[in-house]
């Protein structure tokens, strides 16, 4: 119904304009996400935190279990260069196409990256980050600083991790020596010893193909201030147990942890998650929305100008196949009809998500289906 | 014959479960600690291409992500968050202990478990068997947001086990896959509630399905080759399926006789796996009254203990109220 709604007046639709979305657009967005991509579900969340100006049951968007294979600094993401060239390289389909203002794309890859607030130069050396130790369950933040200066402590810098100042509570963890005695019998050969290899044998390891494979429930919130959806990330490690906020950063390219991504309360529950700060969200969504449409036209040209029947198409079309990995535009999305009118708000996801892959490039939180 | 070994399963409590284990403590047990009935989903492995690794002979460049046993914000029966899309839901008990000293005692755990074990054992002779109960004990620190807990996952051992067929397991063609999955669907479609397994038998093209209580008329006169057990493995391992497959073959072979069949594991993507399973050929002997039972799930060193979540820099609102700027 929202979809039927937002139809006629989508041409005016001030998304294009500013990149900023309202309401309404998200919960067509996400209905256009979920019906694409079942692995995304609309949650309601807490009944007692629910926004108003979104549908009850649409508060916000989760995936769960996405897998993250390797740390990001075993991938060594951290080169602004590299992070362009990740930006630009989802929209190949697009590439020869100029900027919207006709200027050669590069000049403004800077204006692109520099989602990160702050940037300064980061010398540390990142593959010598130390594996929080397994013992510390969560290191508490301290209490009172303000969250980001507080995780400063745990950066990437190559300098060992401060010591936590002390361990709280530290009487309240049982010793668990004798806690399994008596439970079972220990003679059961019927079952698979799961022994998950330990970061340091994945250090010692390069090249065998150990992988510490962690899983992020992925959520997408409605950002009313910014007036943009807001990616949160929730860890588990392999054995399927909480991550640690340093362990979540771990899997965050230098460039972005504690910059663009910080901890911060999810609104729909309260608890602290990693999330990308949306105030440059708009920004960059326009960019990409404004180069979408540019390559778009410039199809349309090329369309009409080429000889018949050419099997070249540009932005929308070609963007969508991309994503769902089908050869023919068979759905009506990617009809031409659609592509003369240009990008449809429910769009604005798929895009938000292509963004975010270039963020955190380790989670695979593309929009595709699991189901091979 | 190699023997049949099974992945054991993983727990994963999502954080809204915490949450709801909060509000059912404060809102409704308060001092009550009798046991609850709780509610979970198993999803299935898959398996995931490692864009880093070329594919090559040492390599297949694929990675398997095995699936678990979650439990979320609607695990006590709260009209929230629907478990994944494509898990399978299944049930179990639920205890929180008043005290930490309580919580560490072997005693009430066991007994639980037994108990738990049992009401599974007397199910095997009514027409719906519960198959894979969980259990889960727990000791919440409110104040601190620590909660301590252990998972199991009850399994009834056979002695000797079962053995694998010496093809071992292989992958499925895809249009099988799809075969039982629409009949699944189908079923699904007319009212059965959709469960860990159910049984499928004829030749390619021409399955039926049927559950797996009426396995005796059900596989009456069908060869063997035409006989299989098909359940959603919660295993990416490409030898092993996954912890709920124990108790169906327990429960087949004990209740309906089957030695021999044919296990369709369905996994996400194209995991997918089968392969031909049998009870040795001596027998399964001297099956006492009452089985030996395991399932207690193993910490990372894969000793028996209990868990750990501290939620106190995610929940607690004096630590967000300083945070908040």
């Amino acid at each position: 119904a929202v979809r039927d709604y937002l139809s006629p007046v989508l041409k005016e639709s001030k998304f294009k304009e500013h990149g900023r979305i309202t309401p309404e657009e998200f919960a067509a967005a996400g209905d256009f996400l979920t019906f694409k991509f079942p692995v995304w579900q609309w949650y309601k969340g807490d009944p007692s935190r629910a926004r108003d100006f979104l549908p009850p049951d649409k508060q916000y968007l989760i995936t769960r279990n996405v897998p993250c294979l390797r740390r990001a600094t075993a991938i060594n993401y951290t080169d602004a260069d590299e992070d362009a060239e990740k930006l630009m390289s989802f929209m190949d389909e697009a590439e020869e196409a100029p900027g919207p203002d006709g200027k050669p794309r590069k000049a403004e890859d800077e204006d692109w990256v520099a989602t990160h607030i702050g940037r300064t130069s980061h010398t540390g050396n990142p593959t010598n980050m130390t594996e929080i130790p397994d013992i510390s369950d969560s290191p508490p933040l301290p209490p009172k600083n303000i969250p980001t200066e507080g995780l400063t402590d745990l950066s990437l810098d190559d300098k060992p991790l401060p010591p936590q100042d002390e361990i709280p509570d530290i009487d309240d963890i049982p010793d668990m020596d004798d806690e399994g005695a008596g439970l079972e019998d220990d003679d059961d050969d019927a079952a698979v010893r799961i022994v998950h290899p330990s970061a340091a044998e994945v250090q010692s390891a390069a090249g065998q193909n150990l992988l510490q494979v962690r899983t992020y429930d992925c959520l997408i919130s409605y950002d009313k201030h910014y007036q943009t959806p807001r990616f949160w990330l929730f860890g588990y490690d392999e054995n399927k147990q909480t991550l640690t906020p340093a362990q979540v950063f771990q899997d965050v390219p230098a460039d972005h942890a504690f910059k663009t991504m910080t901890m911060e309360a999810f609104p729909h529950s309260g608890q602290q998650l990693a999330s990308v700060h949306p105030c440059k969200h708009a920004s960059v969504m326009k960019k990409f929305i404004d180069r979408m449409e540019a390559a778009q036209n410039q199809g349309e040209d090329t369309k009409t100008t080429a000889a018949a029947g050419s099997k070249k198409k540009w932005g929308l079309g070609g963007m969508v196949r991309k994503v769902t990995g089908s050869e023919k535009p068979k759905e009506k999305e990617a009809s031409a009809e659609d592509e003369a009118t240009g990008l449809q708000v429910d769009f604005y996801l798929v895009i938000f998500l292509k963004f975010i892959a270039s963020i955190v490039p380790t989670i695979e939180v593309s929009c595709e289906g699991r189901e091979g | 014959m190699p023997p049949l070994q099974f992945q054991p399963l993983s727990s994963q409590p999502t954080p809204s479960f915490w949450s709801a284990l909060n509000s059912l403590k404060l809102d409704r047990l308060k001092l009550d600690d009798a046991q609850q009935p709780i509610t979970g989903w198993l999803e299935e492995g898959r398996q995931v291409l490692d864009k880093e690794t070329v594919a090559g002979p040492s390599s297949t460049g694929v990675v398997g992500v095995d699936g678990s046993l979650g439990v979320g914000g609607g695990a006590f029966g709260d009209d929230v968050d629907r478990p994944p899309s494509g898990s399978i839901e299944v049930k179990g008990v639920f205890k929180n202990f008043n005290t930490i000293e309580e919580f560490r005692q072997t005693e009430p755990k066991k007994a639980l478990f037994d108990q738990v074990t049992d009401s599974m054992l007397t199910s095997f002779s009514t027409p719906e068997p519960l198959l894979n109960p969980f259990l889960l004990v727990t000791f919440a620190d409110l104040k601190k947001y620590v909660y301590h807990y252990w998972f199991a996952f009850p399994a009834l051992v056979d002695k000797p086990g079962w053995e694998v067929g010496s093809d071992g397991f292989i992958a499925v063609d895809e249009k099988e896959i799809n075969e039982v999955r629409s009949l699944e669907d189908g079923w699904v479609a007319k009212g059965e509630s959709r469960s860990e397994g159910f049984l499928v038998r004829g030749v390619g093209g021409q399955r039926t399905i049927g559950r797996l209580s009426d396995a005796k008329s059900f596989f009456l006169n069908v060869p063997q080759s035409e006989r299989f057990l098909v359940f959603h493995d919660t295993s990416a391992l490409p030898q092993n399926p996954g912890w709920p497959l124990r108790n169906m073959l327990y429960y087949l072979h004990h209740t309906h006789g089957i030695t021999d069949i044919t296990v369709v594991c369905l996994r996400q993507g194209s995991a997918s796996i089968r392969g031909r399973v049998f009870v040795p050929p001596g027998g399964i002997v001297g099956q006492p009254e009452k089985p030996q039972t395991v399932g207690w799930e193993r910490n990372k060193a894969g000793k028996l203990a209990s868990r750990v979540a501290d939620l106190g820099p995610m929940m607690d609102p004096s630590k967000l109220a300083d945070q908040a700027v």
